[in-house]
């Protein structure tokens, strides 16, 4: 965990702190002129009971009115204030994060689920908007208004002051100080029972139909049950505490307002306070614990968002897994694309991935890599592109070494295409273009019929500009494959790399994909990684992976 | 939009007892807090005015301190027994919810959805009875109460208080409703960035891989920037409607404040019941103002109410009514059959099919033909959408589903055994089977000594996929199902499979849809499901 996430955040914000003061400065108006409106209001009806001439009474009623419409103008100008800057917030760290995490993506990631660790991280950075609304802001117009209305209590009775900033601390510091632990308890003690609860559930639900076909559906909601029962016990306890720091709340207001009475009619009675200054001091203390009633559940969105911050920090704090070179080469031609007795670990300790390598890809000739699942297949291709560097060997493009290209020209040489090959959610053109923001539509159709995917987009109502859904939800598996590869055609590569296009496809698909590749792939260099053997004859050479080796099975006379 | 949903108080008595709980304790807060405005007044009338000493003035003070005890214990009690009715409702909720999808979709709706609406998504129950239910029953409660308590002190005020109260929800109402709509315009604006970041983080190896991971940050700068802007514009006005609730509060406050002070220069009124009415200004307005503050709580609780009764509402795939057990097995005939899923549209058919008993027969086709679909139709987990299939000539819609089900034994695609010994796991196909025949039948004989870890852990794919396969045996059943009873197995598994089924009775009738072409030899006959429209089917982009 990063030290101190919530004050590298605030200190990321630098620039946006003149905005955050000046909401603050708003709110603490608005908070400060319901304050001010009880007390001048008890002061006033108290002189005006001793029946003075009206006239001397003008001020005091033009202050009641001006805090009366006050309140509301100044927090509909902090409301838009806190907000536009909670926005820019927001903006300005989704790009800092996104720049952080752009260069480890994939290598330098932590395990295996990134699928669910980047949907965290999107989740994490929407938290942060809470971050000044709720977090910062409240504590801010709590110390400014406290203090305010502590001075202006002390102004007219010391004594009552000091009673007054007693409870004011009670109700602001030691309360939601209490809460939140009281709550970051009950949250551990609530999280396991839940999550043993969300397993029956999944279970139940998961293996339904076969539960139901076997009866042994009520087996399994009795299960579901009992973890309910163990939840609702854990869930009720806390909810009987949790209401205390509600009711702990009320008591400070009350007991505080008491004391402040008591003490004000004690002076009165002694001739220390007069007598018309009485009601305004009291109702000045009820009032000013308005300003005190939004931390505890600042507290909480503070750790909540403390939680967040120090994910995204130990996330994007990581070394990236390759970096460009001080000084560049000249970007290479791309005529052959070598692994030069490669050898690679995930850790220190951990046994070789790729246990001495080597691997020859020409200009133009087509090589298939097979390997059963977890055989290093996807490392290799990783290490093609320069996502990663090798531990041990040399990966060389032309002959020198891939670390010593900018990394960017190494990818324009070689064009990788995942098994994962992401669609992303706007049109088929746009997601074709991106291997080449400048093409013109007669290029992106070019690679579409070069790819086979041509004559199903011309048969679609809307053509290339058929939105292709969340993750490509609206495309088939093959379609997708096919859209990835026209991708890889525009790109213009020398080398394109294809790492699985035929998982999740079913038999006849896969073979369709690979024969249009093979039939596309005249003038460029492919390497096809694959556990499904097909059409190998049509290959120039096959080779296969295994404890971390290659083997070679076929030279064909081509090359 | 309805603070309240009907369904939850008839589906959810705890839920009814906590409104009934609140509205009491509504009713003590008000009264507790007209009480103590009226004691305060009384203590500083009694010092200012009347000179009275501390000592003197002691029974009200403890009064005063009696009664904020008393309204103290009142929000513990409303916060805890919000919480608590949260908790409680949510499980009988989540009971009924998951009982009746169950049994009425098998393995639909979708087991995330689900998943999520009953545990996480059910959470959102509980600000919703802790802060926004106490709050609405307050607002019910206090404003009128107060009201009352007023006129009978000074009716120039209450007529005020009258004539101002109503601005509130009355502004709330109508500014809400403008804003309504453009509130939910932000919320699916925000929703369309937070997806296009995740599309972009999601697709990051892509980007990188076309050398575009770089160029994305102007893209996410801007797109943040365009969704701040447009977001501030829609803020400007959604904040008019709370700018007129607390003028509406405040002016409301002051203006009493300046007509009570006016007329105690002019002697028309004391200064006790003055002070009283002051105190308790806010104290009418406050209620209705913290509700708009709950807005968040009450609309996330009403949707998460609205998903779970949603489900409970759920037409059953299949008719619940008790027909009779079916009276004995043969041909089973589908009848131009059609099936098809609310959300997906027809996925299989018209099929016309007859497998006599004893027949062993395979289904082929694409992925996507309808060969689960076909199978979920045998299970009953599903009815056509039109034609029939017939047993014996009996329509399979006039049998009991449970008792048909016990005629057939099936081994889903990714089977799930329970948790505890093997030979257990393949019992539960039927009590008191001979466990021992049916792992020999199904190559698991050499696992009957392991035992099953949770959600499968101790054994590989293969194994599960060969319990399963003799749980299916052990049931002893007329008919067996078999969807896709090699995929994703080793050869040696596989092989053990296939010869498992090679060895299958013919007293038994076997359906079996599958990809592999080992199975086709060991089978009668073989029936090939056609796609339905196109092998691609993504014609369904329209």
């Amino acid at each position: 965990m990063s030290d101190r996430p919530l004050g590298r955040l605030v200190a990321l914000a630098r620039p946006l702190w003149p905005r955050f003061a000046l909401a603050a400065v708003l709110g603490s108006l608005a908070v400060g002129s319901a304050v001010a409106l009880m007390g001048t209001s008890g002061f006033l009806i108290s002189k005006a009971s001793l029946r003075p001439a009206i006239l001397s009474l003008s001020i005091v009623i033009v202050a009641v009115r001006l805090f009366g419409v006050s309140r509301g103008v100044f927090r509909y100008a902090e409301r838009l204030s806190s907000h536009d800057a909670a926005l820019r917030l927001v903006g300005r760290l989704r790009v800092r994060f996104y720049k952080r995490l752009e260069p480890l993506v994939p290598a330098g990631l932590p395990s295996v689920r990134s699928g669910d660790l980047l949907s965290r991280f999107v989740a994490d950075i929407d938290a942060l908007q809470n971050l000044y609304l709720r977090g910062i802001a409240p504590p801010l117009v709590a110390v400014v208004v406290g203090a305010g209305a502590v001075i202006a209590a002390g102004l007219l009775m010391p004594q009552a002051a000091l009673w007054l900033a007693l409870g004011l601390l009670l109700a602001g510091v030691a309360l939601p100080a209490a809460t939140s632990s009281l709550a970051r308890a009950a949250g551990r003690r609530q999280a396991g029972a839940r999550a043993a609860l969300a397993t029956e559930v999944v279970e139940l639900l998961a293996a339904g139909p076969e539960l139901v076909a076997y009866e042994r559906a009520d087996a399994q909601l009795g299960r579901v049950a009992a973890a309910d029962a163990t939840l609702t016990r854990i869930a009720g306890r806390d909810a009987v505490a949790a209401g205390v720091g509600e009711g702990l709340a009320t008591l400070l207001t009350g007991v505080t307002a008491l004391a402040v009475l008591v003490a004000g009619v004690h002076a009165t009675d002694a001739g220390a306070l007069r007598g018309v200054l009485l009601a305004a001091l009291v109702l000045l203390a009820i009032a000013a614990f308005e300003a005190v009633r939004p931390l505890p559940e600042a507290a909480q969105q503070l750790a909540a968002t403390s939680g967040a911050a120090a994910r995204l920090f130990e996330l994007t704090d990581r070394e990236p897994a390759v970096r460009d070179p001080e000084r560049a080469l000249a970007p290479p031609v791309g005529e052959l694309l070598r692994l030069e007795n490669v050898r690679l670990r995930y850790a220190p300790d951990a046994p070789w991935v790729l246990d001495g390598v080597d691997l020859e890809l020409r200009f133009g000739s087509l090589v298939a890599l097979l390997g059963s699942s977890g055989a290093g297949k996807t490392t290799l291709a990783s290490l093609l592109v320069r996502f990663r560097d090798p531990d041990e060997g040399r990966v060389s493009l032309d002959g020198r070494d891939f670390r010593a290209y900018a990394q960017d020209d190494v990818r324009r040489v070689v064009a990788l295409a995942g098994q994962d090959a992401h669609l992303f959610q706007t049109s088929i053109r746009n997601n074709v273009r991106l291997a080449k923001p400048d093409a013109s539509d007669d290029e992106i159709e070019a690679a579409l019929r070069r790819s086979r995917a041509w004559d199903w987009i011309a048969s679609l109502p809307d053509g290339l500009d058929t939105d292709v859904g969340e993750q490509g939800a609206l495309v088939s598996g093959g379609q997708r494959q096919r859209i990835a590869l026209a991708r890889a055609f525009l790109s213009g590569a020398r080398f394109i790399v294809l790492d699985e296009p035929t998982a999740h496809l079913d038999p006849e698909t896969a073979a369709a994909i690979v024969d249009d590749l093979l039939a596309a792939a005249a003038g460029i260099g492919v390497l096809l990684i694959t556990h499904s053997p097909l059409r190998l004859e049509r290959f120039d050479q096959v080779l296969s992976l295994e404890h971390g080796r290659i083997r070679s099975h076929r030279r064909t006379a081509g090359l | 939009m309805r603070p309240l949903d009907p369904r939850l108080l008839r589906q959810a008595p705890s839920a009814r007892r906590f409104l009934a709980f609140a509205a009491v304790l509504a009713a003590l807060a008000t009264a507790a807090t007209i009480a103590q405005a009226a004691l305060l007044a009384q203590v500083v009338v009694g010092a200012f005015l009347h000179r009275r000493s501390l000592g003197s003035l002691a029974p009200e003070l403890g009064a005063l301190a009696g009664l904020a005890l008393a309204r103290a214990a009142i929000a513990w009690a409303l916060e805890s027994g919000g919480r608590l009715a949260a908790v409680r409702v949510t499980r009988e909720l989540r009971t009924r919810v998951l009982a009746h999808v169950v049994d009425a979709r098998p393995g639909q709706p979708s087991t995330g959805e689900v998943a999520i609406a009953t545990t996480e998504g059910a959470r959102a129950l509980e600000p919703y009875f802790a802060r926004f239910l106490p709050q609405l029953l307050l607002a019910l409660v206090a404003p009128p109460a107060i009201l009352v308590w007023v006129a009978f002190h000074d009716l120039t005020s209450a007529l005020i208080m009258a004539v101002t109260v109503p601005l509130i929800p009355i502004f709330g109402v109508l500014v809400g409703k403008m804003a309504q709509t453009r509130t939910l315009a932000r919320w699916q604006a925000l929703q369309r960035m937070s997806t296009h970041f995740l599309d972009v983080v999601g697709g990051l190896t892509t980007l990188r891989a076309y050398r575009r991971g770089r160029a994305q940050t102007e893209m996410i700068a801007a797109t943040s920037d365009a969704y701040r802007r447009e977001t501030m514009a829609t803020l400007r006005v959604g904040f008019l409607s709370a700018l007129v609730l607390e003028l509406a509060a405040t002016l409301g406050t002051a203006v009493i404040a300046v007509e009570i002070g006016v007329r105690l220069v002019d002697g028309r009124i004391a200064l006790q019941p003055a002070l009283a009415v002051l105190v308790l200004a806010p104290e009418l307005y406050g209620p209705l103002r913290q509700l708009a503050g709950q807005f968040h709580a009450s609309t996330d609780g009403l949707a998460a109410a609205d998903q779970l009764l949603g489900l409970l509402e759920l037409e059953p795939a299949v008719p619940r009514a008790h027909g009779p057990r079916p009276a004995s097995f043969g041909t089973v005939r589908l009848e131009e059959v059609t099936a098809g899923y609310d959300d997906r549209g027809i996925v299989l058919g018209p099929v016309s099919l007859a497998v006599e008993p004893g027949e062993h027969l395979a289904l082929v086709g694409a992925s996507g033909a309808g060969k689960t679909t076909l199978l979920s139709l045998l299970l009953r987990f599903a009815d056509p959408i039109a034609g029939r299939i017939t047993v014996s000539g009996v329509d399979l819609r006039d049998l009991d589903p449970t008792e048909w089900r016990r005629l057939v034994a099936w081994l889903p695609q990714r089977p799930r055994l329970e948790p505890g010994p093997v030979a257990d796991a393949i019992r539960l196909g039927r009590p008191g089977a001979d466990v021992r025949a049916a792992a020999e039948a199904a190559g698991a004989a050499h696992l009957l000594e392991r035992v099953v870890g949770e959600r499968g852990e101790g054994l590989s794919a293969g194994e599960v996929r060969r319990v399963a396969l003799a749980r299916a045996l052990a049931r002893d059943a007329p008919l067996v199902l078999l969807d896709e009873p090699t995929a994703h197995l080793d050869g040696a598994s596989a092989a053990a499979v296939v010869a498992a089924v090679a060895g299958l009775s013919s007293q038994r009738t076997v359906v079996l849809a599958t990809h592999d072409p080992r199975l086709l030899d060991v089978v009668d006959r073989v029936v090939e499901l056609a796609p339905l429209r196109f092998p691609e089917p993504a014609g369904s982009a329209a």
